[in-house]
């Protein structure tokens, strides 16, 4: 059985869903810079 | 192009996306709590200042009267010679700021929308209006603070926490817009 997305869903959500994802990704990393950085910056 | 009054919905859920947000970092994770430094005589401090009635106000001290006592020897080495003080003596009003928070993060949000419209018509692709609308959310949320550190003295290392969490403000303003973006 083919797969039926829900109703309502179209491409653009999964898009948005998709850059949700890879923004957050990108948060994390800057945020692990964030965390290395600041005790220099606090010393 | 995208009359301003359209995106009214986009400004009003991240507005509120943001100040929800803020609550989290400030509130639930703990990463803000070394924002200040603790006084050791902080009590000793709070009763001086009660006995002195210093009234509501932004003292910077030592703070000269004109701008040619700034330029004076004399202030020049008494501000040299230190200490200085800056500081904020107000009585605090949650209620007062979260309507102000809430107020400005709406300001963000149409100014987002004022530049997102300018550059974006309906119909836009997500991933051309997300990361546009969210820069310039994290212009807005973040760059300024910066002024802080370099004019107050405020420690970089908030200043950069707080940066951060203007990140996390355009990300989610920034989807936001990709996520109500009007329909061709």
């Amino acid at each position: 059985m083919p797969f039926e997305p829900p109703e309502g869903f179209t491409m653009a959500y999964a898009e948005i869903a998709a850059l949700a994802v890879r923004y957050g990704i990108g948060v994390l990393k800057i945020g692990a810079v964030v965390v290395v950085v600041n005790p220099r910056l606090a010393a | 192009m995208i009359p301003l009054y359209e995106l009214w919905l986009p400004v009003l859920v991240s507005a509120a996306l943001v100040v929800s947000m803020s609550y989290v970092l400030h509130r639930v994770l703990n990463y803000h709590l070394k924002d200040y430094d603790r006084l050791a005589n902080e009590e000793e401090v709070l009763e001086a200042l009660e006995r002195l009635a210093v009234p509501p106000g932004n003292y910077p001290m030592p703070l000269p009267t004109t701008r040619r006592e700034m330029m004076s020897p004399p202030f020049m080495a008494k501000r040299e010679r230190g200490p200085i003080w800056l500081n904020v003596m107000k009585p605090f009003s949650l209620r007062k700021v979260v309507v102000q928070w809430f107020a400005y993060a709406l300001m963000a949000g149409l100014f987002t929308a004022y530049l997102t419209a300018q550059a974006f018509d309906a119909g836009a692709e997500p991933g051309e209006v997300a990361p546009f609308a969210g820069m310039t959310a994290f212009v807005g949320h973040s760059l300024a603070l910066w002024q802080r550190s370099i004019w107050y003295q405020t420690k970089w290392s908030r200043t950069l926490r707080s940066t951060f969490d203007g990140l996390v403000y355009g990300v989610l303003t920034g989807l936001t817009f990709a996520w109500l973006w009007p329909a061709a």
